[in-house]
């Protein structure tokens, strides 16, 4: 900021010595003004002598720097044209005179010359514009006519720094009296406004504008229609309102805008709006038009104009153009194939709706490239094994058992935790690929990778020393012992998904020299996990079997449904486990009693 | 007048200015103050309170103010005191809001000298230390006059200025004698001669010591027409007055300041008496207070009883205060009298159009100052039959300030 005013320290400084010489006869040409900072405001437009006007710069207007500290002040201008503004230099309260050329400075009504005004203080503006006249203070014919310039100038040491100028015209009246002088604005006119644009008849665009009001007056205006291709079309036209613009290219989208001249000139255009010409009798084109390329041949197929009466027939125009071209739909089709094509080249297909004259369709495109007829091609196959339902175990892992009531020959047992080798699986949420409490399984397979079991098909199962029942009504009748079921697993991946029944069978118990019947052996089946929905439709949903209490007429002697799934619920991995009572009649011998539990799944 | 209270209203304003600037565009300037459009002036100080009054107020008295005519916008007057009025310290003004502040023109060349600068545009301002007020200064645009006590200087054939009468005053010699019996209180013109071109000198069995005028005061300027005195002379002839007092004029007193004349007399050899030129109507209005600064009682203004052309022209004034009027013959003495002006860029005041306000305010017998002709009469000067008139020129007066 500083240095800013620094440099204009030194330009004041030039500025002042050109303006002593301006003042002194022997000045030599008139350096090169200061350019125009803006346009001022007149009003009103016009008037004569009489005529009260408010000349207004634009908002903000300000010097450099202000009258306080700055040295500026503002000043006001009536020049002929041929006068730059931005040479004119100020003295004694008026504009230094240019040879014979009119400089004068506006009057204020009040009679007094509006110069050497302050601004305000720091922000320089320029402000207190008073009420003047153009030209009321001039004796009769003082001033000639002709084009002026008036405004304000914002002056240094009575340079000229800048300044705000309006054009205006002045004509004389040798009568005398108010309109000796007659002044007008003197621009050219401002921008219309397009309004309206609507297509009309076939090659007709319909519109209307507004304008402002221009001083000097229009003289006329001119519609300028450019499409987005072909010849633009120019119209004159006498006053703002409607107007028609002829001749125009069907289809073709049009920009239409409007431009006001008056006695200076030809304004800016206003804004366009744009639209497009049409045939009353045209109608619409297909739609979803689609090319399917073939081999040598595309099929196009396409959606009817949603307008009434459907048109019976369609024509295809093929370009390159083809044998038989344009072809000629069946009454009705929406399909159509175009044969005999030469593979690998681009068509466009042309497919226009056919109505009864003057009716006619409009056009819809589209391309397309038919194939070659020397295409290879692979077929793939696989084979999705049977699967199989594979029951398999493993010794000495057991899963969780619950709390048991108290049963015949046996007090409550309580719960146990799962334990053994391994994770038995106890929930049946989805899992993670990391899960371990199914992935430990081998899943095996034979040679022809059909499921097989040939997991260990032999545990052993020892259920201790059996203790004398000294209670209830068994009392003294039986030795009783509870154990575990090695875990059990199912695993099916048969896709007949047609359910299985795991079901046990155990023979009599035998000792060295007695036996007594399998029926004194009881289970309680526990399902203890399935598989979770981690793969759609593998989710089978297994129930554990139900209850089997010893010395049971109808035991474990004959087959007892361990567990199941029903069919059609899924493929999957099951895993069960049971609590076993055993009671041993005190009438048989003494001794070690082995019994075989044969486990199956069907 | 306008006091520093009054400058720091214009600083108010000023602020005030800036803060609506934009609002005031246009028409609102109408709801302004009416005295922000006032023409304004500076420069005498013997006609610094006439002005005043017809401004509106002085020493605390109303006056209605003049105003141009309801066409040129009924403008008004404001005038800048000569120097900062008592209890300010107002020696830089701001004559408007918006204007920059410019070094407060003491008398009548400084006046012109404002005036004139504001006109060539090549600023106003002393520079020198003891001056604060920013040095040189573009005074365009700021002043519309300025009030002479003196009419342009023999032989100035110059047309820039045109110098606007309004009334007529008298000069005489005020003296002051502090002890040693009564002052000599009648001279002759050969008596004030000889004083201001060879100094102090016995008349009438007194020692009067001769006192300097403040330099650049119309007063000064008529006063050495009257003594004949050479600048030089009238120097070296007041050299033991002005040494009595060391001020920024060099020792010499303020024109018109009857206190100031006294402090010298107070200073000299016991029996000694001062004499200084002082203008009559401003001892009138002083001295029946309607302007500022009444001289004291021991303070008189003195009798001529030859005006070098031996016509007794006795005291120009009088009666007794409060009711001190003007010696009409004395006022009208070619020597002893003199016009008073305001002053104004000829191309202004003669212009062939525009301007209307400044012409309805001072140009014609019936303009709104010679009107005001009660009102100048107040202040001791004699209404004149050429008010108004246009017809005397001169140059622009060379020099910063």
């Amino acid at each position: 900021m500083h240095k800013k005013l620094t440099r204009l320290v030194a330009v004041t400084s030039a500025i002042a010595v050109a303006a002593v010489g301006l003042v002194s006869p022997s000045a030599h040409a008139l350096p090169a003004g200061s350019p125009a900072a803006g346009t001022s405001t007149l009003s009103p437009t016009s008037g004569n002598s009489a005529t009260t006007i408010s000349l207004t710069p634009p908002a903000g207007a300000a010097c450099a720097g202000d009258s306080a500290t700055g040295g500026y002040r503002w000043q006001t201008f009536m020049a002929a044209s041929s006068v730059d503004a931005g040479t004119i230099t100020y003295a004694g309260g008026s504009p230094v005179a240019q040879g014979t050329a009119f400089i004068q400075p506006l009057f204020s009504i009040a009679g007094s010359p509006v110069t050497d005004q302050l601004t305000t203080v720091t922000t320089a503006l320029i402000t207190g514009v008073p009420s003047m006249s153009i030209g009321g203070v001039f004796p009769a014919g003082f001033v000639p006519a002709g084009n002026y310039n008036i405004g304000f100038a914002c002056t240094l040491a009575g340079a000229t720094t800048s300044f705000y100028s309006t054009p205006i015209v002045i004509t004389t009246n040798a009568a005398g009296g108010p309109a000796q002088i007659n002044f007008s604005l003197n621009v050219a006119p401002a921008a219309p406004t397009m309004l309206t644009l609507v297509a009309g008849a076939s090659g007709i665009l319909n519109g209307t504008f507004s304008a402002p009001v221009s001083t000097p007056a229009a003289t006329g205006y001119t519609v300028t229609a450019v499409p987005t291709s072909g010849t633009t079309v120019t119209l004159p036209v006498a006053a703002p309102g409607a107007f028609s613009l002829t001749g125009l290219t069907n289809g073709v989208l049009y920009s239409v805008t409007v431009k006001t001249t008056n006695a200076v000139g030809t304004g800016p255009a206003s804004n366009a709006l744009t639209a497009t010409p049409t045939d009353p009798n045209a109608r619409p084109a297909v739609t979803g038009l689609a090319a399917v390329p073939g081999v040598n041949q595309v099929t196009l197929n396409w959606v009817a104009p949603t307008i009434a009466p459907v048109p019976a027939v369609y024509t295809v125009a093929v370009t390159p153009v083809v044998v038989g071209s344009p072809f000629t739909t069946a009454a009705g089709a929406l399909s159509f194939s175009v044969t005999g094509l030469v593979a690998g080249t681009v068509y466009t297909f042309v497919v226009t709706p056919v109505w009864t004259a003057p009716l006619f369709g409009s056009q819809a495109t589209t391309t397309a490239a038919p194939q070659s007829a020397t295409l290879i091609t692979q077929d793939i196959s696989v084979i999705r094994p049977v699967g199989g339902l594979v029951l398999t175990q493993v010794c000495a892992r057991y899963g969780a058992l619950a709390l048991e009531p108290a049963s015949i020959g046996f007090s409550a047992l309580s719960a146990l935790p799962a334990t053994g080798t391994g994770i038995a699986p106890t929930t049946d949420a989805a899992r993670t690929i990391s899960d371990p409490a199914f992935n430990q399984y081998p899943y095996p397979t034979d040679a022809l990778n059909v499921p097989n079991a040939v997991y260990p098909t032999h545990c052993a199962l020892d259920m201790g020393i059996a203790a004398l029942v000294t209670t209830g009504t068994e009392a003294g009748k039986y030795f009783a012992v509870s154990g575990r079921l090695n875990q059990v697993t199912v695993v099916d991946t048969r896709d007949t998904d047609s359910g299985w029944v795991l079901s046990g069978s155990v023979s009599d118990f035998t000792g060295p020299t007695d036996s007594f019947s399998g029926n004194y052996l009881g289970w309680t089946p526990v399902a203890s996990g399935d598989s979770g929905l981690t793969l759609a439709g593998y989710d089978q949903l297994t129930t554990a079997g139900p209850t089997v209490l010893p010395n049971n007429a109808t035991g474990l002697t004959t087959s007892k449904v361990l567990g199941q799934a029903a069919s059609n619920v899924g493929l999957g991995i099951a895993a069960f486990d049971a609590r076993l009572k055993l009671l041993i009649p005190v009438t048989a011998n003494s001794g070690k009693y082995t019994a075989t539990l044969t486990l199956s799944a069907l | 007048m306008l006091t520093s209270a009054k400058t720091k209203r214009v600083a108010l304003a000023v602020a005030l200015t800036a803060a609506m600037g934009i609002t005031m565009v246009g028409g609102s300037a109408n709801a302004d103050p009416k005295q922000l459009t006032a023409a304004i002036g500076v420069g005498s100080d013997t006609t610094q309170d006439v002005m005043n009054a017809l401004a509106g107020n002085t020493n605390g008295n109303n006056y209605v103010p003049v105003q141009s005519s309801v066409a040129s916008g009924s403008r008004q007057l404001v005038s800048f005191d000569a120097i900062p009025p008592a209890g300010t310290t107002g020696a830089c003004i701001t004559v408007k809001p918006g204007a920059p502040t410019f070094d407060r023109p003491n008398g009548s060349t400084s006046g012109r000298k404002a005036l004139s600068r504001a006109i060539d545009g090549t600023k106003y301002g002393n520079t020198a230390v003891g001056f604060a007020c920013g040095g040189l200064t573009d005074t365009s645009g700021l002043l519309q006059f300025a009030r002479s006590s003196a009419g342009p200087a023999a032989g100035d054939v110059g047309t820039a200025l045109t110098y606007v009468p309004f009334g007529r005053d008298g000069m005489s010699f005020a003296y002051y004698r502090a002890s040693g019996g009564a002052a000599v209180s009648s001279l002759t013109r050969a008596d004030l001669t000889s004083l201001f071109t060879t100094g102090p000198q016995a008349i009438g069995g007194v020692n009067i010591i001769p006192c300097g005028i403040q330099l650049g005061s119309g007063t000064f300027n008529f006063w050495q027409t009257v003594t004949t005195a050479t600048a030089a002379q009238e120097a070296a002839a007041t050299a033991t007055c002005n040494a009595l007092v060391t001020n920024l004029l060099g020792g010499r007193a303020e024109e018109n300041d009857g206190t100031a004349l006294k402090t010298r007399g107070d200073l000299v050899p016991a029996g000694s008496q001062v004499v200084i030129g002082f203008s009559a109507g401003s001892f009138i209005a002083k001295s029946n207070n309607v302007a500022a600064g009444a001289p004291p009682v021991t303070v008189g203004i003195g009798t001529i009883t030859d005006n070098g052309a031996g016509v007794v022209l006795g005291s120009p004034v009088v009666g007794t205060a409060p009711s001190l009027t003007p010696n009409a013959a004395f006022f009208g003495d070619a020597t002893f009298g003199r016009n008073i002006y305001n002053v104004f860029p000829t191309a202004v005041i003669s212009s062939a159009f525009g301007n209307a306000d400044l012409k309805s305010l001072f140009v014609g017998p019936t303009s709104s100052v010679c009107s005001a002709s009660t009102t100048i009469a107040a202040f001791g000067f004699l209404p004149i039959a050429t008010c108004g008139s246009t017809t005397t020129l001169g140059s622009l007066i060379a020099g910063q300030f």
